[in-house]
């Protein structure tokens, strides 16, 4: 017996040392690689463009021309771009910023700090801040004084009191008999746009200043002169002239802030309002007689051109004749060049050292460690073999390890939320967040960007988001509880079998779809029902969303409520119907109370999918940042505003960049609890669930 | 007349109740298949002047004419791959050690249970992490078809890791303790007799969430997708939008020739998606069945 | 190969056995005349005509997949439940055709009862669980009548006493061989015609089977009692006559020890053997 053992292992033995070294050989081999590839393939070899959404349709037209890597263009806000041109010289900030006004003394001292020591700043042309409305608007003409009137927080008193108001004015007709009766409302970007600094200090400003010089006793210091109003006159509606275009048409009386550019790209469909007597063309602003005509510059880091190859091809095509020549395709969509000569660049004194991304490269060889230990360690231990007791602890060891980083993964989630979530709470108190009922996190990047501290109180982004998760279910759960207890209860075998299979393909449909179908279908479905019945609203209203949402959630909902209905054990339902009770009985008296706990799981974790919703509720809300409470206004909720104000910059150290984790952190409290006591009610309950995706 | 015909008022009520209610479920669930079927119909319906040749193959641009989704399709197959090589192995090896090698003890019970939350946690959330732990932290670059795959590989994990879990309960016990009888070892009887038999349930469950990763867009607007990639991904450190985040930025036009293209790309990514999705269904039927 | 004395059958033919003397036949309670059930093409039930006999347990017994439990549930038109089966045939309850149009099904299963196999109680009280019958078909009309026929009916499976002061409780506390008296209970509040069993004693130990056994036995006194069971020794304990289904024809019926020690066709005799499972 003994020797018949030992001779079916001695073979092995014999070879074992041979083995052992090749398979040593080939892991160290393979370590060697795995060390140089992510570096090599993280190692950016593309442009990175980041900054004034005036420009960014130039620079993507520029771009899109080039071959070879293609650039990545990001239209963040002329402030938010700067900031993140600012923070390095690494391939981890942008190579070329857009900006539509100069950069500022505090953001070069930042770029300095950072050790960006050289930046080339390049007049690309000019731009006019043009107020627009809908073709077919019956304002034509403002003056400078009106507009500043009509916009800013506090106004002298039309009562004629000495000391300044806030601003009571509500219509244009107010402030000039001339003027056509409508409410005054204007859309225009946020504190991080640079078209928004533009009209403050070439429009608000100036006016303010010289109304200031006759109130002397006013009670409102200069330097909050470039302050807007926040009762709703005012509306900062996002950086995306596209969708600020479509906001115009659906609402009339209605006038937006933005660049000449998009005014030149959308001439049937736009109106624009002259200042002064001065209306916006290519000429007025040439010229500089339009008032409100700024520069337009892109700033560059000389030392990158070395680093990224086709940075200096993009730059230089800027100011190409093809691009910039009088049938220039820039100067088509609206640019006002300021060289049809093309423009040399500087080139750099010293090459850049290349980067080490030594954290990356860890990770990787961790990851294919584990990966390398787990697939094919288990496959030789599939095989009837002896294998050495070494290879199970390695491989053991391996898929603990797994466990343990899968296990950090939460930490790290954790980290991540709560390390911003403390900073922020250093500067705003949690009474104002959590109790404050206005949400306008206008601080900026830089603190001279924009006057005045931003309003961080959350609870009408909660409310939308509530708003939002209310309608979805109203209209989920009746269908779905319905559509469960058909399928499971008077259906027969073969609709039964078409039914799993289609709510589970049917729950795999991306979000993306339906927010196209609420954005482009139902948003204006519901805004011309409202209409019909007399009721205003907006085409992006939360009842759309709502709606939608809803019809996202049905499939899972669906699903999980067959689940609970399914799950019940022995023949309790059987004996029912053997007792003489129909079916309905059955399903009232017999297996909803039963299902109960399985129901209210899937209700729950149906709420929480509700409220973590992101792009459904974004393409039919649209980045809005005005917000009525009600249905049918359009509305924010947390996770849009996360998305909202998510900036570039690796900076978390700003109460405006650490608001979008504090907002992350604020959902995964509410999100957490929910779904704990969903996995407590299915414990309790029968339902082993499928993990619905 | 007979007992059996003698129908009183609470009889016939009865009756009558149960045809009401019967009526009224099963319109509840013809209504939630038109209502499900509505979004796809109106894709079609607007997909129309946005199909063609130039639509699928070309890259991004300004104007509506020359646009495409070519860079779409290639950066989001791109960003599949980390999510098929790194996540779906490293979520099913985590399951696998979960339950069946380290079932006891405080430490696997609380990665379990973290899990089990940070499954159920919205996708956005992830962006966050992706962002700070991904971005910041591993200087991965921004809009490229890498960081997408990371930053999905890291929502879809843990999702992976309650599939896997789900599909090995689901082998009988008999299994394993046929295994144990013959005196393996833990590991051993996990590869030669486990495995096997969750297998088509974990490959099922490895497409449908292939099939999520796919059309997930939220985490990725927090990790600088919202921006312009201009050509075509070369490879995964060059810029690309996935489909969805296309979709996503194209319906913000209010073009109706982009908006068309929306649809168009939309419809592409419903086809992958459900193509995916039956794949996965498929085999995990197929297998069971063997 | 052939019965004895009858002519040589051909292959799954029915055999009626009519001895002289049996009581039933001249007035069952429950008849099957030439009853068939389909599934598609596939025939579930082909031809079965059997008679019931009043106040006596008549067991149906075969292999998995004969059909005892769809001739079982046709008795009381739960067959119906299942849209993708087609029945034709009659079944009679007391001579009345049940399957004629403008019969109220649940009236039918008020009288015909059926306890399903793995007896569950409902997430109700005890008392709520044996009362559910008598109230949804309004049988009793004030709550005296109502706690009669609960009283009645415990006691009649031998769980009053039991259960007597935790009435309202619920029935998480109940053994398994309780929650089987307490399934039969709640089928004799309706005090039924006829009692249908679904493979009785499944999954309880031998001792508590046994006595379920024995109560069953005993109500059939009392009541007509049909069940369906795998094993023809149980048959043979608890009811006065066995039909042996195979593949969904009825091979025999005769009087229980008549076909446990004398069975008449080949496919009897050899599941009475053991040979065919």
């Amino acid at each position: 017996m003994n020797a018949r053992f030992r001779s079916a292992e001695k073979p092995l033995r014999g070879h074992a040392p041979a083995g052992r070294l090749r398979v040593g050989a080939g892991l160290v081999v393979l370590v060697a690689w795995l060390a140089g590839a992510p570096a090599h393939a993280a190692a950016r070899a593309h442009p990175v463009v980041a900054g004034s959404s005036t420009v960014f349709p130039l620079a993507v037209a520029v771009a899109e021309r080039r071959s070879g890597p293609g650039a990545l263009v990001l239209p963040m806000g002329t402030g938010a771009g700067i900031a993140w041109f600012c923070e390095g010289l690494g391939q981890a900030a942008p190579d070329l910023a857009m900006a539509s006004r100069a950069m500022l003394p505090e953001e070069a001292a930042a770029c300095l700090a950072a050790g960006v020591e050289e930046v080339d700043e390049y007049l690309l042309g000019r731009d006019g801040i043009v107020l627009v409305a809908a073709t077919g608007s019956t304002l034509h003409e403002l003056s400078m004084d009106a507009l500043w009137r009509a916009l800013a927080v506090m106004v002298p008193d039309p009562a004629g009191g000495e000391a300044w108001v806030p601003n009571p004015h509500h219509d244009w007709r107010e402030l000039d008999a001339a003027l056509p009766d409508l409410p005054i409302r204007v859309f225009g970007p946020p504190a991080t746009s640079g078209t928004r600094d533009a009209l403050v200090k070439l429009a608000l400003r100036p006016a303010c200043e010289r109304a200031l010089a006759s109130w002397p006793r006013a009670g409102f210091e200069a330097r909050r002169c470039g302050e807007l109003r926040r009762d709703g006159a005012w509306v900062d509606a996002g950086e995306n002239d596209d969708a600020l275009v479509a906001r115009l048409r659906a609402d009339p009386a209605a006038l937006g802030v933005m660049g000449f550019g998009p005014l030149h790209r959308n001439p049937g469909r736009l109106a624009a309002v002259c200042l002064d007597g001065q209306c916006p063309t290519t000429a007025s602003i040439a010229a500089g007689e339009y008032p409100l005509s700024r520069p337009l510059f892109l700033y560059l880091k000389p030392a990158r051109l070395a680093a990224v190859p086709g940075l200096e091809a993009l730059a230089g095509d800027f100011f190409s004749t093809a691009a910039s020549g009088p049938e220039g395709y820039l100067v088509r969509l609206g640019l006002v060049p300021a060289t049809t000569a093309g423009m040399a660049l500087r080139v750099p004194t010293a090459p850049l050292a290349p980067e080490r991304n030594l954290a990356l490269t860890l990770t990787v060889v961790a990851v294919a460690l584990v990966l390398l230990a787990v697939g094919p360690g288990l496959a030789l231990l599939r095989r009837a073999r002896p294998v050495g007791a070494a290879l199970e602890r390695g491989v053991g060891g391996m898929l603990w390890a797994a466990a343990a980083v899968s296990g950090a993964l939460l930490a790290v989630v954790l980290a991540t939320l709560v390390i911003p979530t403390v900073g922020f709470f250093r500067h705003v108190s949690p009474a104002a967040f959590f109790g404050g009922t206005h949400w306008s996190p206008e601080s900026a990047l830089r603190a001279s960007q924009v006057m005045g501290e931003g309003a961080f109180g959350v609870l009408p982004v909660l409310l939308g988001s509530a708003l939002v998760a209310a309608v979805a279910l109203a209209l989920a759960l009746p269908l779905a509880l319905a559509a469960a207890l058909y399928a499971h209860g008077w259906a027969g075998d073969r609709f039964r079998r078409a039914w799993r299979l289609g709510t589970r393909l049917a729950a795999l449909v991306p979000a993306v779809v339906y927010g196209l179908f609420a954005a482009l279908t139902v948003g204006p479905a519901v805004a011309a029902a409202a209409g019909a019945l007399g009721a205003r609203a907006a085409v992006e209203s939360m009842l759309a969303a709502g709606l939608v949402v809803g019809i996202m959630l049905l499939p899972a909902l669906a699903l999980r409520i067959g689940e609970a209905l399914e799950a019940l054990p022995g023949s309790a339902a059987e004996s029912a119907i053997g007792l003489g009770a129909t079916r309905w009985e059955t399903a009232r008296d017999i297996i909803l109370p039963a299902a109960a706990p399985g129901i209210g799981a899937a209700l729950l974790l149906a709420v929480t999918r509700a409220l973590g919703e992101t792009v459904v509720v974004l393409m039919a809300a649209g980045l809005a940042a005005h917000w009525g409470l009600g249905l049918l206004d359009s509305g924010t909720t947390l996770t849009v505003q996360m998305v909202a104000l998510m900036a570039g910059t690796h900076e978390l150290d700003n109460v405006r960049t650490q608001l979008p984790f504090v907002l992350g952190m604020f959902l995964a409290m509410i999100v957490l609890p929910l779904n704990a006591w969903a996995l407590r009610l299915l414990r309790r309950s029968d339902v082993t669930p499928s993990p619905v995706l | 007349m007979s007992p059996l015909r003698r129908s009183s008022e609470l009889t016939a009520g009865r009756h009558r109740r149960d045809a009401v209610m019967r009526r009224v479920v099963s319109v509840g669930a013809w209504l939630l298949v038109l209502l499900l079927a509505l979004p796809l119909l109106d894709l079609l319906r607007r997909a129309g002047p946005g199909l063609g040749w130039t639509t699928l193959v070309a890259a991004d641009s300004m104007s509506a004419a020359d646009a495409g989704m070519g860079g779409a399709l290639r950066a989001s197959a791109l960003a599949l791959l980390p999510v098929l090589l790194v996540a779906i192995p490293l979520g099913l090896a985590v399951a696998v050690f979960l339950e069946e090698i380290g079932r006891r003890g405080r430490g696997p019970m609380l990665v379990d249970h973290s899990i089990r939350h940070l499954a159920m946690l919205p996708p956005v959330i992830f962006g966050l992490l992706g962002f700070g732990g991904l971005v910041v932290m591993l200087g991965l670059p921004v809009g490229t078809p890498m960081l997408a795959g990371a930053v999905l590989g890291l929502a879809m994990l843990p999702r992976v890791v309650l599939a896997g879990q789900h599909a090995l309960r689901a082998v009988p016990a008999e299994v394993r303790e046929a295994g144990f009888a013959m005196g393996a070892s833990p590991l051993r009887v996990v590869a030669g007799h486990v495995l096997p038999c969750a297998a088509p349930a974990m490959l099922g469950a490895s497409f449908s969430v292939l099939a999520r990763a796919l059309g997930e867009a939220a985490p990725l607007l927090l990790v600088g997708f919202a921006a312009f990639a201009a050509g075509r991904p070369g490879g995964p450190g060059e810029p690309g939008l996935p489909l969805p985040v296309q979709v996503f930025r194209w319906a913000a036009s209010p073009d109706p020739l982009f908006a068309a293209k929306a649809a168009a790309a939309a419809l592409v990514l419903v086809l992958g998606v459900a193509a995916l999705g039956l794949a996965g269904w498929v085999l995990e039927r197929r297998g069971g069945a063997s | 190969m052939t019965e004895h004395g009858t002519p040589a059958p051909a292959e799954g033919a029915v055999t009626r056995v009519r001895a002289a003397g049996l009581p039933g036949h001249a007035d069952p309670v429950l008849e099957c005349r030439d009853l068939s059930v389909r599934h598609g093409s596939e025939a579930l039930l082909s031809g079965i005509s059997l008679a019931f006999g009043r106040n006596e347990a008549t067991a149906i017994v075969g292999a998995p997949g004969a059909g005892k439990t769809t001739l079982l549930k046709s008795l009381n038109r739960m067959i119906d439940l299942v849209p993708e089966l087609q029945s034709s045939g009659q079944v009679l309850l007391d001579g009345e055709d049940l399957r004629a149009p403008g019969v109220d099904v649940l009236a039918l299963r008020a009288r015909v009862v059926l306890v399903p196999a793995r007896p569950t109680p409902f997430r109700l009280s005890i008392f709520d669980n044996v009362a559910y019958g008598p109230r949804i078909h309004g049988l009793a009309p004030d709550r005296t009548e109502l706690e009669r026929r609960v009283r009645d009916s415990l006691d009649a499976v031998g769980l009053f006493d039991d259960v007597r002061t935790q009435l309202s409780a619920g029935c998480d506390g109940l053994r398994p061989e309780q929650v089987h008296r307490l399934c039969i209970a709640r089928a004799l509040a309706l005090e039924p015609r006829v009692l249908l069993f679904e493979d009785p004693c499944r999954g309880l130990d031998p001792a508590a089977a046994a006595r379920i056994e024995d109560l069953v036995h005993g109500l059939s006194r009392r009541l007509s009692v049909v069940f369906t069971v795998q094993s023809m020794q149980m048959a043979g304990r608890i009811a006065q006559r066995i039909a042996f289904l195979h593949a969904g024809r009825l091979v025999e019926v005769n009087l229980a020890d008549e076909l446990l020690t004398k069975p008449r066709h080949r496919l009897t005799e050899a599941y009475v053997t053991g040979r065919i499972t």
